[in-house]
């Protein structure tokens, strides 16, 4: 047993030990949930499933964690055709106990086995369907779907109810009883099925009643005999004789022509509306089966998808790997410029975890080197007058460290962008130099070429 | 006398598997123990 209030296990304490929960009143809940579970189980064996369902349900509104309690519950819901509650009891078995529990296997064998999920949910579909049919007064195609029904599952009790009540509206009691039995033999203590099987009787003894009336009316007592004979008894001549063979003749053209064309044509209408639900449950069928192949296309193009990024993913990991040979062979060439330009367009994202450590290490040596080396040539370009060249290479200083030189780097391509009359960007550099060194005579200078370029843009 | 349509009523359509995990949170799961716990805290407010 857990302590319901930090989970910690117990053992015949009072106070949990761990949290100081007083546990006197939740060891009597789970006692009093554990009896009603022993009484539900002993329902159950005798196949009295709703006394059982209704112990469980009270067992487990003392205990909600009672894992036996709860698994017997949809066991018992399954067992009556009810395989959604069965599977929510259990998923809700297995949220409180996710090892070694029975509710496992039984969700094994049924939400993820998809041949009875699909068993499952057609049966549901079906008996919906049925009830449509009864609500729009089919009931000649509620009859054949709900057959159909419990010939597949024929442990569906609200099934057999549902029958027995269509065939008690239409006066088919024997029809009625044996559905009745069928959901009596799943389960004994039903009282839906207990008041059906009344009226079946009640509505059976009455017509039972008005029959034997019919039959006294021609039988007689006569002493202590009792004298039966038919209602028609006279002399018997030949003209009578001819009368009633004519009269026969009569009724039988009349019962062929009322009784049996009526039945042939009923007999027609039946097979038309067995027709009927078959097409429909065919085109019901189909549809699952479109929806399902319609499931399928979206997964496989979803595959599809997912398999071309991740050859373009690989296209691009190589190419990766590939600049970063490019910068390495660079690199041991001493040509630190083009290791520089060629590290400075890897996606660290794409390479493996080795080559990202390769990248990693190989940009620290070359970034100082090439730092160093592009900074050199911008200065001596800028000395030399070549502000175009100056800018190329200090910008390159810049992108990389901001702060090359103790911001000489950043001042310097600030300066060589305004030789240039790049107004806007040596604007752009004085003012970054002014807040990255404030209180220098860097930002000195720079807030004074700033302000005069500031008010030639203004103009 | 059963009435057929007013017995049709209590026959409720079936849900399919899908629908069991949402069922769950529709489901009261409160159990006497929670019931318990939520008297104790509101004395100790009080």
């Amino acid at each position: 047993m857990e302590c319901y209030n930090c989970g910690v296990i117990l053992g015949q304490e009072q106070v949990c030990p761990n949290c100081g929960a007083q546990l006197r009143i939740y060891r009597r809940f789970v006692g009093i949930s554990n009896y009603l579970y022993n009484q539900a189980l002993g329902k159950a064996k005798v196949r009295d499933l709703t006394g059982a369902i209704a112990d469980l349900r009270l067992s487990l509104q003392y205990n909600k964690v009672n894992t036996n309690a709860r698994n017997l519950l949809g066991l018992i819901y399954y067992e009556t055709g009810e395989g959604v509650a069965a599977v929510r009891e259990w998923l809700i078995s297995k949220g409180y106990q996710a090892q070694e529990n029975r509710a496992s296997f039984y969700l094994e064998r049924t939400k993820k086995d998809p041949t009875e999920k699909e068993r499952i949910n057609q049966q549901a579909r079906k008996y919906n369907q049925a009830l449509v049919y009864c609500r729009q007064d089919s009931l000649d195609l509620a009859v054949i779907q709900l057959k159909k029904i419990l010939s597949g599952s024929p442990k569906m009790v609200k099934g057999w109810q549902l029958l027995a009540l269509i065939y008690i509206h239409d006066g088919n009691l024997d029809a009625a009883g044996k559905a009745l039995r069928k959901a009596e033999a799943i389960d004994v203590g039903n009282p839906v099925t207990a008041r059906y099987l009344k009226e079946a009787a009640k509505q059976a003894s009455e017509s039972g009643g008005k029959k034997a009336k019919k039959a006294q009316a021609v039988a007689y007592q006569n002493g202590n005999d009792v004298i039966i004979q038919p209602k028609l008894r006279g002399d018997v001549n030949f003209w009578s004789m001819a009368a009633n063979l004519l009269v026969g003749v009569a009724i039988g053209v009349a019962i062929t022509w009322y009784m049996v064309v009526p039945g042939v044509r009923k007999q027609a209408v039946s097979d038309a509306s067995v027709a009927v639900t078959e097409a429909n449950n065919t085109i019901a069928d189909k549809n699952q089966a479109i929806k399902s192949l319609e499931e399928q296309i979206d997964a496989l193009t979803g595959d599809v998808e997912s398999a071309k990024n991740n050859v373009e993913n690989k296209d691009a990991a190589i190419d990766a790997s590939e600049a970063l040979l490019v910068a390495y062979d660079a690199y041991i060439n001493e040509d630190i410029e083009a290791a520089g330009d060629a590290l400075e367009g890897i996606n660290e994202k794409l390479l493996s975890k080795n080559a990202k450590k390769i990248i990693k290490t190989l940009r620290e040596q070359v970034n100082q080197r090439y730092l160093r080396q592009a900074y050199d040539a911008g200065m001596a370009a800028y000395n030399s007058g070549r502000n175009d060249e100056a800018a190329l290479q200090l910008a390159k200083v810049v992108s990389m460290d901001e702060q090359y030189e103790n911001g000489n780097a950043l001042y310097n391509l600030a300066q060589a962008y305004r030789k240039l009359e790049n107004w806007e960007k040596a604007h752009e550099c004085y003012s970054r130099v002014a807040e990255l060194f404030p209180n220098t005579s860097l930002a000195y200078n720079a807030n004074r070429y700033a302000a005069q370029i500031g008010s030639m843009l203004e103009q | 006398m059963i009435n057929f349509e007013e017995e049709l009523k209590h026959f409720q359509p079936s849900g399919e598997i899908e629908d069991a995990e949402s069922e769950i949170y529709e489901h009261d799961i409160t159990d006497m123990t929670d019931i318990m716990q939520q008297m104790m805290s509101e004395l100790k407010r009080k």
